[in-house]
Protein backbone atom coordinates (compact mmCIF):
# COMPACT_ATOMS: atom_id res chain seq x y z
CA UNK A 1 0.00 0.00 0.00
CA UNK A 2 1.41 3.43 -0.99
CA UNK A 3 -0.60 6.70 0.14
CA UNK A 4 -0.24 8.78 -2.78
CA UNK A 5 1.25 12.60 -2.45
CA UNK A 6 -0.69 13.89 -5.06
CA UNK A 7 -2.21 17.00 -3.06
CA UNK A 8 -5.18 16.99 -5.67
CA UNK A 9 -6.08 13.32 -5.21
CA UNK A 10 -5.84 13.86 -1.58
CA UNK A 11 -8.54 16.44 -1.50
CA UNK A 12 -10.56 14.57 -3.64
CA UNK A 13 -10.43 11.42 -1.51
CA UNK A 14 -11.20 13.57 1.69
CA UNK A 15 -14.02 15.08 0.16
CA UNK A 16 -15.28 11.31 -0.79
CA UNK A 17 -15.10 10.84 2.15
CA UNK A 18 -16.90 13.62 4.10
CA UNK A 19 -19.62 12.98 1.51
CA UNK A 20 -20.08 9.08 2.48
CA UNK A 21 -19.79 10.38 5.87
CA UNK A 22 -23.81 11.68 5.27
CA UNK A 23 -24.49 8.07 5.26
CA UNK A 24 -24.04 8.09 9.18
CA UNK A 25 -25.71 11.76 10.13
CA UNK A 26 -25.68 14.74 8.86
CA UNK A 27 -22.03 16.22 9.95
CA UNK A 28 -19.80 19.29 10.24
CA UNK A 29 -17.32 17.51 7.30
CA UNK A 30 -20.32 17.07 5.28
CA UNK A 31 -21.70 20.60 5.24
CA UNK A 32 -18.14 21.77 4.30
CA UNK A 33 -17.81 19.23 1.59
CA UNK A 34 -21.07 20.36 0.30
CA UNK A 35 -21.07 23.70 0.20
CA UNK A 36 -17.58 23.21 -1.23
CA UNK A 37 -19.35 21.16 -4.38
CA UNK A 38 -22.39 23.37 -4.63
CA UNK A 39 -19.94 26.98 -4.74
CA UNK A 40 -17.13 25.42 -6.68
CA UNK A 41 -19.66 23.75 -9.34
CA UNK A 42 -21.67 27.10 -9.53
CA UNK A 43 -18.23 28.81 -9.99
CA UNK A 44 -16.82 26.15 -12.53
CA UNK A 45 -20.55 26.63 -14.86
CA UNK A 46 -19.76 30.47 -14.98
CA UNK A 47 -16.22 29.83 -16.52
CA UNK A 48 -17.56 26.75 -19.05
CA UNK A 49 -20.79 29.08 -20.05
CA UNK A 50 -18.08 31.90 -20.65
CA UNK A 51 -15.39 29.61 -22.54
CA UNK A 52 -17.75 27.48 -24.40
CA UNK A 53 -20.88 28.85 -25.18
CA UNK A 54 -20.62 32.66 -24.86
CA UNK A 55 -17.42 33.60 -26.73
CA UNK A 56 -17.56 30.43 -29.30
CA UNK A 57 -21.62 31.09 -30.13
CA UNK A 58 -21.80 35.20 -29.52
CA UNK A 59 -18.92 36.82 -29.25
CA UNK A 60 -16.83 35.24 -32.19
CA UNK A 61 -19.54 34.81 -34.75
CA UNK A 62 -20.52 38.62 -33.88
CA UNK A 63 -17.36 40.10 -34.47
CA UNK A 64 -16.38 42.25 -38.00
CA UNK A 65 -14.57 39.42 -39.78
CA UNK A 66 -17.55 36.69 -39.02
CA UNK A 67 -20.87 38.68 -40.17
CA UNK A 68 -19.22 39.74 -43.31
CA UNK A 69 -18.57 36.08 -44.03
CA UNK A 70 -22.72 34.93 -42.99
CA UNK A 71 -24.92 38.25 -42.33
CA UNK A 72 -27.19 35.53 -40.54
CA UNK A 73 -25.08 35.98 -37.55
CA UNK A 74 -26.35 39.42 -36.75
CA UNK A 75 -29.25 37.02 -35.65
CA UNK A 76 -27.34 36.85 -32.54
CA UNK A 77 -27.99 40.24 -31.66
CA UNK A 78 -31.77 39.27 -30.44
CA UNK A 79 -30.47 36.53 -28.00
CA UNK A 80 -27.95 39.28 -26.89
CA UNK A 81 -30.69 41.88 -26.11
CA UNK A 82 -33.25 39.26 -24.74
CA UNK A 83 -30.16 38.29 -22.38
CA UNK A 84 -29.34 42.09 -21.48
CA UNK A 85 -33.04 42.16 -20.90
CA UNK A 86 -32.77 39.43 -18.29
CA UNK A 87 -30.00 42.09 -16.04
CA UNK A 88 -33.43 44.14 -15.89
CA UNK A 89 -34.20 41.96 -12.77
CA UNK A 90 -31.64 43.92 -11.04
CA UNK A 91 -33.48 46.55 -10.74
CA UNK A 92 -36.64 46.58 -8.60
CA UNK A 93 -38.52 49.30 -10.71
CA UNK A 94 -37.54 47.84 -14.32
CA UNK A 95 -37.91 43.63 -13.47
CA UNK A 96 -41.05 43.47 -14.89
CA UNK A 97 -38.94 43.88 -18.40
CA UNK A 98 -37.48 40.59 -17.72
CA UNK A 99 -40.99 38.64 -18.09
CA UNK A 100 -40.83 39.27 -22.27
CA UNK A 101 -37.50 37.21 -22.85
CA UNK A 102 -38.47 34.65 -19.69
CA UNK A 103 -42.18 34.36 -21.81
CA UNK A 104 -40.28 33.75 -25.26
CA UNK A 105 -38.18 30.94 -23.85
CA UNK A 106 -41.12 29.26 -22.27
CA UNK A 107 -43.45 30.00 -25.35
CA UNK A 108 -40.32 28.90 -27.74
CA UNK A 109 -39.89 25.49 -25.03
CA UNK A 110 -43.36 24.23 -25.11
CA UNK A 111 -43.68 24.85 -29.24
CA UNK A 112 -40.40 23.10 -30.07
CA UNK A 113 -41.23 20.43 -27.11
CA UNK A 114 -44.93 19.43 -28.97
CA UNK A 115 -43.43 18.60 -32.08
CA UNK A 116 -40.54 16.15 -30.47
CA UNK A 117 -43.17 14.61 -28.42
CA UNK A 118 -45.95 13.84 -31.53
CA UNK A 119 -42.45 12.40 -33.18
CA UNK A 120 -40.91 10.42 -30.38
CA UNK A 121 -43.86 9.78 -28.31
CA UNK A 122 -46.49 9.18 -30.36
CA UNK A 123 -45.35 8.69 -33.88
CA UNK A 124 -42.16 6.47 -33.62
CA UNK A 125 -44.82 4.49 -30.70
CA UNK A 126 -47.42 3.67 -33.40
CA UNK A 127 -44.60 2.78 -35.76
CA UNK A 128 -42.92 0.15 -33.12
CA UNK A 129 -46.13 -1.22 -31.92
CA UNK A 130 -47.76 -1.49 -35.58
CA UNK A 131 -45.20 -2.46 -37.86
CA UNK A 132 -42.32 -3.73 -35.89
CA UNK A 133 -44.21 -6.03 -33.81
CA UNK A 134 -46.64 -7.42 -36.29
CA UNK A 135 -49.29 -9.59 -34.53
CA UNK A 136 -48.91 -12.05 -37.43
CA UNK A 137 -45.26 -12.23 -38.02
CA UNK A 138 -43.69 -14.11 -40.41
CA UNK A 139 -40.44 -16.25 -40.52
CA UNK A 140 -39.12 -17.29 -44.32
CA UNK A 141 -42.75 -15.90 -45.32
CA UNK A 142 -44.92 -18.92 -42.48
CA UNK A 143 -46.74 -17.37 -39.33
CA UNK A 144 -44.22 -17.99 -36.40
CA UNK A 145 -47.19 -18.58 -33.01
CA UNK A 146 -44.53 -17.84 -30.76
CA UNK A 147 -43.29 -14.32 -32.14
CA UNK A 148 -46.96 -13.47 -32.74
CA UNK A 149 -48.24 -14.29 -29.15
CA UNK A 150 -45.13 -12.16 -27.58
CA UNK A 151 -45.99 -9.26 -30.20
CA UNK A 152 -49.91 -9.52 -29.02
CA UNK A 153 -48.65 -9.02 -25.21
CA UNK A 154 -46.95 -6.33 -26.33
CA UNK A 155 -49.78 -4.75 -28.04
CA UNK A 156 -52.32 -5.09 -25.22
CA UNK A 157 -49.39 -3.83 -22.63
CA UNK A 158 -49.27 -0.52 -24.62
CA UNK A 159 -52.76 -0.69 -25.48
CA UNK A 160 -54.00 -1.06 -22.00
CA UNK A 161 -51.37 1.19 -20.19
CA UNK A 162 -52.53 4.29 -22.39
CA UNK A 163 -56.15 3.55 -21.38
CA UNK A 164 -54.51 3.79 -17.64
CA UNK A 165 -53.85 7.73 -19.01
CA UNK A 166 -57.61 8.42 -19.66
CA UNK A 167 -58.62 10.82 -17.03
CA UNK A 168 -61.94 12.02 -18.57
CA UNK A 169 -63.57 8.83 -18.38
CA UNK A 170 -64.34 6.85 -14.93
CA UNK A 171 -62.61 3.76 -14.22
CA UNK A 172 -65.73 1.19 -14.09
CA UNK A 173 -66.64 -1.82 -16.19
CA UNK A 174 -64.19 -2.61 -18.98
CA UNK A 175 -62.50 0.77 -18.81
CA UNK A 176 -61.90 -0.21 -14.85
CA UNK A 177 -60.49 -3.53 -15.80
CA UNK A 178 -58.52 -2.96 -19.05
CA UNK A 179 -56.91 0.40 -17.36
CA UNK A 180 -56.02 -1.82 -14.27
CA UNK A 181 -54.54 -4.60 -16.28
CA UNK A 182 -52.45 -1.46 -17.55
CA UNK A 183 -51.23 -0.80 -14.52
CA UNK A 184 -50.43 -4.22 -14.10
CA UNK A 185 -48.16 -4.23 -17.22
CA UNK A 186 -46.58 -0.32 -15.98
CA UNK A 187 -45.45 -1.80 -12.35
CA UNK A 188 -43.47 -5.04 -14.25
CA UNK A 189 -41.87 -2.55 -16.48
CA UNK A 190 -41.25 -0.22 -13.47
CA UNK A 191 -39.81 -3.18 -11.67
CA UNK A 192 -37.33 -4.37 -14.55
CA UNK A 193 -36.61 -0.93 -14.82
CA UNK A 194 -35.27 -0.57 -11.06
CA UNK A 195 -33.35 -3.43 -11.05
CA UNK A 196 -31.15 -2.37 -14.07
CA UNK A 197 -30.94 1.02 -13.05
CA UNK A 198 -29.70 -0.48 -9.32
CA UNK A 199 -26.77 -2.33 -11.16
CA UNK A 200 -25.81 0.89 -12.79
CA UNK A 201 -26.11 2.79 -9.66
CA UNK A 202 -23.68 0.11 -7.88
CA UNK A 203 -21.02 0.54 -10.50
CA UNK A 204 -21.19 4.10 -9.79
CA UNK A 205 -20.32 3.14 -6.01
CA UNK A 206 -17.45 0.78 -7.10
CA UNK A 207 -15.80 3.81 -9.19
CA UNK A 208 -15.48 5.35 -6.41
CA UNK A 209 -14.10 2.92 -4.05
CA UNK A 210 -12.32 2.02 -6.98
CA UNK A 211 -10.87 5.51 -6.69
CA UNK A 212 -9.92 5.30 -3.21
CA UNK A 213 -8.78 2.08 -3.06
CA UNK A 214 -6.23 2.93 -6.39
CA UNK A 215 -5.97 6.21 -6.81
CA UNK A 216 -5.32 7.38 -2.77
CA UNK A 217 -4.33 4.20 -1.38
CA UNK A 218 -2.27 2.50 -4.10
CA UNK A 219 -4.04 -0.91 -2.78
CA UNK A 220 -5.02 -2.18 -6.23
CA UNK A 221 -3.71 -1.16 -9.85
CA UNK B 1 -29.45 37.72 -4.33
CA UNK B 2 -27.49 40.19 -6.64
CA UNK B 3 -25.38 37.98 -7.90
CA UNK B 4 -27.52 35.07 -8.28
CA UNK B 5 -29.29 37.12 -10.74
CA UNK B 6 -26.42 38.09 -12.70
CA UNK B 7 -25.46 34.20 -12.56
CA UNK B 8 -28.44 33.28 -13.95
CA UNK B 9 -28.89 35.78 -16.61
CA UNK B 10 -25.31 34.67 -17.67
CA UNK B 11 -26.71 31.20 -18.42
CA UNK B 12 -29.87 33.39 -20.03
CA UNK B 13 -27.55 34.43 -22.74
CA UNK B 14 -26.28 31.34 -22.83
CA UNK B 15 -29.55 29.67 -23.42
CA UNK B 16 -30.67 32.45 -26.12
CA UNK B 17 -26.83 32.16 -28.21
CA UNK B 18 -27.05 28.54 -28.56
CA UNK B 19 -30.68 28.45 -29.74
CA UNK B 20 -30.50 31.22 -32.23
CA UNK B 21 -27.33 30.14 -33.46
CA UNK B 22 -28.16 26.25 -34.15
CA UNK B 23 -31.57 28.20 -36.19
CA UNK B 24 -29.17 30.47 -38.08
CA UNK B 25 -27.39 27.14 -39.10
CA UNK B 26 -30.93 25.06 -39.68
CA UNK B 27 -31.88 28.04 -41.89
CA UNK B 28 -28.83 27.83 -44.13
CA UNK B 29 -28.79 23.89 -44.40
CA UNK B 30 -32.39 22.86 -44.94
CA UNK B 31 -35.17 23.31 -47.21
CA UNK B 32 -38.28 24.85 -46.24
CA UNK B 33 -40.48 21.91 -46.14
CA UNK B 34 -39.22 18.58 -44.83
CA UNK B 35 -41.87 15.51 -47.02
CA UNK B 36 -40.64 13.12 -43.90
CA UNK B 37 -42.28 15.51 -41.18
CA UNK B 38 -45.99 15.53 -42.93
CA UNK B 39 -47.45 12.92 -40.56
CA UNK B 40 -46.01 15.16 -37.30
CA UNK B 41 -47.79 18.20 -39.30
CA UNK B 42 -51.12 15.71 -39.25
CA UNK B 43 -50.87 14.39 -35.90
CA UNK B 44 -50.04 18.13 -34.79
CA UNK B 45 -53.15 19.43 -36.33
CA UNK B 46 -55.54 16.51 -35.15
CA UNK B 47 -54.60 17.25 -31.79
CA UNK B 48 -54.56 20.61 -31.31
CA UNK B 49 -57.45 20.72 -33.52
CA UNK B 50 -58.89 18.18 -30.83
CA UNK B 51 -57.43 20.10 -27.98
CA UNK B 52 -59.52 23.56 -29.56
CA UNK B 53 -62.48 21.80 -29.32
CA UNK B 54 -63.00 20.36 -26.25
CA UNK B 55 -61.58 23.47 -24.85
CA UNK B 56 -64.77 25.65 -26.40
CA UNK B 57 -67.11 22.85 -25.28
CA UNK B 58 -65.67 23.77 -21.55
CA UNK B 59 -66.07 27.05 -22.23
CA UNK B 60 -69.38 26.87 -23.35
CA UNK B 61 -69.93 25.58 -19.43
CA UNK B 62 -70.27 21.86 -20.69
CA UNK B 63 -68.99 19.51 -17.38
CA UNK B 64 -65.85 17.84 -17.94
CA UNK B 65 -65.48 14.72 -15.84
CA UNK B 66 -62.02 14.31 -14.40
CA UNK B 67 -61.58 11.06 -12.48
CA UNK B 68 -59.24 10.61 -9.19
CA UNK B 69 -56.12 11.40 -8.91
CA UNK B 70 -54.38 10.09 -5.59
CA UNK B 71 -51.02 11.65 -5.60
CA UNK B 72 -52.58 15.25 -7.15
CA UNK B 73 -55.52 14.71 -3.48
CA UNK B 74 -52.80 13.97 -1.49
CA UNK B 75 -51.05 17.64 -2.08
CA UNK B 76 -53.31 19.15 0.07
CA UNK B 77 -53.16 16.38 2.77
CA UNK B 78 -49.38 17.01 2.65
CA UNK B 79 -49.60 20.88 3.42
CA UNK B 80 -52.14 20.39 5.78
CA UNK B 81 -49.85 18.43 7.85
CA UNK B 82 -46.69 20.68 6.88
CA UNK B 83 -48.97 23.90 8.37
CA UNK B 84 -49.92 21.78 11.75
CA UNK B 85 -46.51 20.83 12.36
CA UNK B 86 -45.02 24.25 12.07
CA UNK B 87 -42.36 22.88 9.42
CA UNK B 88 -41.55 24.34 6.09
CA UNK B 89 -42.66 22.50 2.69
CA UNK B 90 -39.57 21.73 -0.09
CA UNK B 91 -40.89 21.92 -3.55
CA UNK B 92 -38.32 20.58 -6.08
CA UNK B 93 -39.09 21.55 -9.72
CA UNK B 94 -36.62 18.48 -11.17
CA UNK B 95 -33.45 19.04 -12.75
CA UNK B 96 -35.04 20.06 -16.76
CA UNK B 97 -34.54 23.30 -18.27
CA UNK B 98 -37.66 26.11 -18.66
CA UNK B 99 -37.97 24.09 -22.20
CA UNK B 100 -38.49 20.84 -20.75
CA UNK B 101 -42.83 19.97 -20.73
CA UNK B 102 -42.45 18.54 -17.58
CA UNK B 103 -40.90 21.95 -15.98
CA UNK B 104 -43.63 23.76 -17.28
CA UNK B 105 -46.46 21.09 -15.68
CA UNK B 106 -44.36 21.68 -12.55
CA UNK B 107 -44.52 25.27 -12.35
CA UNK B 108 -48.11 25.19 -13.14
CA UNK B 109 -47.93 22.77 -10.06
CA UNK B 110 -46.08 25.24 -8.17
CA UNK B 111 -48.31 28.07 -8.68
CA UNK B 112 -51.22 25.83 -6.65
CA UNK B 113 -48.92 24.79 -3.76
CA UNK B 114 -47.76 28.52 -3.36
CA UNK B 115 -50.66 29.57 -3.53
CA UNK B 116 -52.11 27.66 -0.45
CA UNK B 117 -48.66 27.71 1.54
CA UNK B 118 -49.28 31.59 0.98
CA UNK B 119 -52.92 31.42 2.89
CA UNK B 120 -51.58 28.82 5.69
CA UNK B 121 -48.53 30.77 6.26
CA UNK B 122 -46.12 28.20 5.67
CA UNK B 123 -42.82 28.44 5.05
CA UNK B 124 -42.04 27.08 1.23
CA UNK B 125 -38.78 26.38 0.05
CA UNK B 126 -37.70 25.92 -4.02
CA UNK B 127 -34.17 25.48 -4.79
CA UNK B 128 -33.66 25.20 -8.71
CA UNK B 129 -30.66 23.75 -10.46
CA UNK B 130 -31.66 25.96 -13.77
CA UNK B 131 -31.34 29.64 -13.68
CA UNK B 132 -34.19 30.10 -15.94
CA UNK B 133 -36.34 27.72 -14.10
CA UNK B 134 -35.58 29.88 -11.13
CA UNK B 135 -36.51 32.94 -12.64
CA UNK B 136 -40.06 31.52 -13.52
CA UNK B 137 -40.21 29.99 -10.36
CA UNK B 138 -39.69 33.15 -8.62
CA UNK B 139 -42.10 35.25 -10.84
CA UNK B 140 -45.10 32.10 -10.30
CA UNK B 141 -44.67 32.57 -6.45
CA UNK B 142 -44.43 35.78 -5.96
CA UNK B 143 -47.53 36.30 -8.39
CA UNK B 144 -48.96 33.21 -6.39
CA UNK B 145 -48.67 35.21 -3.01
CA UNK B 146 -50.00 38.20 -4.13
CA UNK B 147 -53.42 36.23 -5.76
CA UNK B 148 -53.90 34.67 -2.41
CA UNK B 149 -53.57 38.36 -0.58
CA UNK B 150 -50.19 37.58 1.15
CA UNK B 151 -47.66 39.66 -1.08
CA UNK B 152 -46.12 40.28 2.53
CA UNK B 153 -45.21 36.82 3.48
CA UNK B 154 -43.05 36.32 0.18
CA UNK B 155 -39.25 36.38 0.64
CA UNK B 156 -37.45 35.88 -2.04
CA UNK B 157 -34.93 33.78 -0.37
CA UNK B 158 -37.99 31.14 -0.66
CA UNK B 159 -37.00 30.37 -4.59
CA UNK B 160 -32.97 29.80 -4.71
CA UNK B 161 -30.45 29.09 -7.37
CA UNK B 162 -28.12 26.89 -6.07
CA UNK B 163 -25.89 25.02 -8.48
CA UNK B 164 -26.47 23.94 -12.29
CA UNK B 165 -24.56 20.65 -11.13
CA UNK B 166 -26.75 17.65 -10.62
CA UNK B 167 -25.47 16.04 -7.62
CA UNK B 168 -24.13 19.45 -6.04
CA UNK B 169 -27.91 20.60 -6.31
CA UNK B 170 -28.72 17.00 -5.03
CA UNK B 171 -25.53 17.87 -2.20
CA UNK B 172 -27.54 21.17 -1.61
CA UNK B 173 -31.36 20.15 -1.61
CA UNK B 174 -30.55 17.02 0.67
CA UNK B 175 -28.74 19.56 3.34
CA UNK B 176 -31.44 21.51 3.31
CA UNK B 177 -33.57 18.50 4.44
CA UNK B 178 -31.12 17.45 6.89
CA UNK B 179 -31.45 20.34 8.62
CA UNK B 180 -34.72 21.76 8.64
CA UNK B 181 -36.38 18.38 7.83
CA UNK B 182 -39.50 19.78 6.06
CA UNK B 183 -42.75 17.98 6.75
CA UNK B 184 -43.86 18.02 3.03
CA UNK B 185 -41.82 17.43 0.04
CA UNK B 186 -42.73 18.07 -3.50
CA UNK B 187 -40.72 16.47 -6.20
CA UNK B 188 -42.37 17.05 -9.67
CA UNK B 189 -40.40 17.37 -13.10
CA UNK B 190 -38.04 15.49 -15.04
CA UNK B 191 -35.35 14.11 -12.81
CA UNK B 192 -32.48 11.61 -13.49
CA UNK B 193 -29.96 10.12 -11.10
CA UNK B 194 -30.78 12.13 -8.32
CA UNK B 195 -34.58 11.09 -7.68
CA UNK B 196 -33.53 8.37 -5.35
CA UNK B 197 -31.25 10.19 -3.70
CA UNK B 198 -33.63 13.33 -2.67
CA UNK B 199 -36.40 10.99 -2.14
CA UNK B 200 -34.33 8.46 -0.06
CA UNK B 201 -33.14 11.78 2.38
CA UNK B 202 -36.52 12.89 2.23
CA UNK B 203 -38.20 9.90 3.52
CA UNK B 204 -35.50 9.70 6.42
CA UNK B 205 -36.45 12.79 7.72
CA UNK B 206 -40.08 11.99 8.44
CA UNK B 207 -41.22 13.98 5.31
CA UNK B 208 -44.65 13.13 3.86
CA UNK B 209 -43.25 13.38 -0.11
CA UNK B 210 -45.72 13.63 -3.03
CA UNK B 211 -43.46 12.89 -6.56
CA UNK B 212 -44.27 13.19 -10.27
CA UNK B 213 -41.70 12.89 -13.11
CA UNK B 214 -42.79 11.25 -16.82
CA UNK B 215 -38.79 9.88 -16.98
CA UNK B 216 -39.87 6.06 -17.03
CA UNK B 217 -36.49 5.20 -15.46
CA UNK B 218 -36.75 7.40 -12.57
CA UNK B 219 -40.69 6.15 -11.65
CA UNK B 220 -39.50 3.34 -10.11
CA UNK B 221 -37.52 5.11 -7.38
CA UNK B 222 -40.19 7.52 -6.50
CA UNK B 223 -42.91 4.61 -6.31
CA UNK B 224 -40.15 2.96 -3.72
CA UNK B 225 -39.39 6.33 -1.42
CA UNK B 226 -42.21 8.05 -2.18
CA UNK B 227 -45.80 8.19 -0.59
CA UNK B 228 -47.63 9.14 -3.62
CA UNK B 229 -46.30 9.06 -6.85
CA UNK B 230 -47.48 10.52 -10.38
CA UNK B 231 -46.81 8.42 -13.27
CA UNK B 232 -45.71 10.13 -16.35
CA UNK B 233 -49.12 11.52 -17.92
CA UNK B 234 -50.22 12.85 -14.46
CA UNK B 235 -47.92 14.88 -14.15
CA UNK B 236 -49.10 16.90 -16.78
CA UNK B 237 -52.96 16.43 -16.35
CA UNK B 238 -52.17 18.10 -12.73
CA UNK B 239 -52.61 21.57 -13.79
CA UNK B 240 -56.10 20.85 -15.43
CA UNK B 241 -56.97 18.71 -12.17
CA UNK B 242 -56.12 21.44 -10.04
CA UNK B 243 -57.38 24.35 -11.62
CA UNK B 244 -61.19 25.35 -11.42
CA UNK B 245 -60.18 26.89 -15.16
CA UNK B 246 -62.82 25.47 -17.83
CA UNK B 247 -60.27 25.81 -20.88
CA UNK B 248 -56.95 23.59 -18.55
CA UNK B 249 -60.17 21.04 -18.11
CA UNK B 250 -61.46 20.95 -21.74
CA UNK B 251 -57.52 20.95 -22.31
CA UNK B 252 -57.34 17.31 -20.92
CA UNK B 253 -60.48 16.42 -22.64
CA UNK B 254 -59.32 16.93 -25.52
CA UNK B 255 -55.86 15.34 -24.96
CA UNK B 256 -58.07 12.14 -23.93
CA UNK B 257 -59.56 12.72 -26.61
CA UNK B 258 -56.02 12.48 -29.07
CA UNK B 259 -55.07 9.50 -27.01
CA UNK B 260 -58.18 7.51 -28.71
CA UNK B 261 -57.34 8.69 -31.64
CA UNK B 262 -54.12 7.18 -31.42
CA UNK B 263 -55.23 4.08 -29.95
CA UNK B 264 -57.97 4.14 -33.21
CA UNK B 265 -55.35 4.67 -35.59
CA UNK B 266 -52.99 2.43 -33.99
CA UNK B 267 -55.74 -0.64 -33.97
CA UNK B 268 -56.48 0.09 -37.52
CA UNK B 269 -52.70 -0.07 -38.82
CA UNK B 270 -51.95 -3.25 -36.28
CA UNK B 271 -55.09 -5.13 -38.31
CA UNK B 272 -53.79 -3.56 -42.22
CA UNK B 273 -50.77 -5.37 -41.09
CA UNK B 274 -52.22 -8.60 -39.91
CA UNK B 275 -54.05 -8.56 -43.43
CA UNK B 276 -50.69 -7.80 -45.35
CA UNK B 277 -48.83 -10.42 -43.61
CA UNK B 278 -51.56 -12.97 -44.10
CA UNK B 279 -52.18 -12.29 -47.60
CA UNK B 280 -48.01 -13.12 -47.87
CA UNK B 281 -47.98 -16.01 -45.75
CA UNK B 282 -50.81 -17.15 -48.03
CA UNK B 283 -48.75 -17.09 -51.22
CA UNK B 284 -49.56 -13.97 -52.37
CA UNK B 285 -46.60 -11.81 -52.91
CA UNK B 286 -48.42 -8.22 -53.00
CA UNK B 287 -45.61 -5.57 -52.57
CA UNK B 288 -46.66 -4.99 -56.22
CA UNK B 289 -50.14 -4.69 -55.32
CA UNK B 290 -52.17 -2.29 -54.13
CA UNK B 291 -51.88 -3.56 -50.94
CA UNK B 292 -48.00 -3.42 -50.86
CA UNK B 293 -48.13 -0.29 -52.35
CA UNK B 294 -50.56 0.96 -49.62
CA UNK B 295 -48.61 -1.17 -46.83
CA UNK B 296 -45.34 0.49 -48.37
CA UNK B 297 -46.37 4.55 -47.79
CA UNK B 298 -47.93 3.60 -44.35
CA UNK B 299 -44.52 2.27 -43.51
CA UNK B 300 -42.11 4.91 -44.54
CA UNK B 301 -44.38 7.65 -43.82
CA UNK B 302 -44.47 6.67 -40.03
CA UNK B 303 -40.83 5.46 -40.09
CA UNK B 304 -40.25 9.40 -41.10
CA UNK B 305 -38.63 8.36 -44.10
Amino acid sequence: MTITNDPGIWVAAILTLAIFSFLIKDNPLYKLAEHIFVGASAGYYVVITYHEVLVPKLVTPLSTGAVKDNPYNLLLIIPLILGIIMLTKLSRKHSWMARYPLSFTVGVGAGLGITAVIKSDIISQIYGIAFQKPLWFLVDGKFDFTISFFNLIYVVSVLSSLLYFFFSAEHKGVIGKTARLGIWFLMISFGASFGFTVMARISLLIARVQFLLEKFLGIMS
Amino acid sequence: MKQKVLLFSLFQLRFYSSAFATEAEEQISNSFFQVSRIPVLLGLIILCGLILYCIQIAKKGQYIFIRKIAGLNAIDDALGRATEMGKPVLYVPGIMEISDLQTLASISILGHIAKKTACYETDLYVPNRDPLVFSTAQEVVKESYLAAGRPDAFNENMVEYLTTDQFGYVAGVNGYMVREEPAANFYLGGFYAESLLLAETGNAVGAIQVAGTAIPSQIPFFISACDYTLIGEELYAAGAYLSDDPRSKGSLKGQDMGKLAIMVVTILLILFNIVYNMNISSGNDSSEGLLGKTFNVLESGMKGE
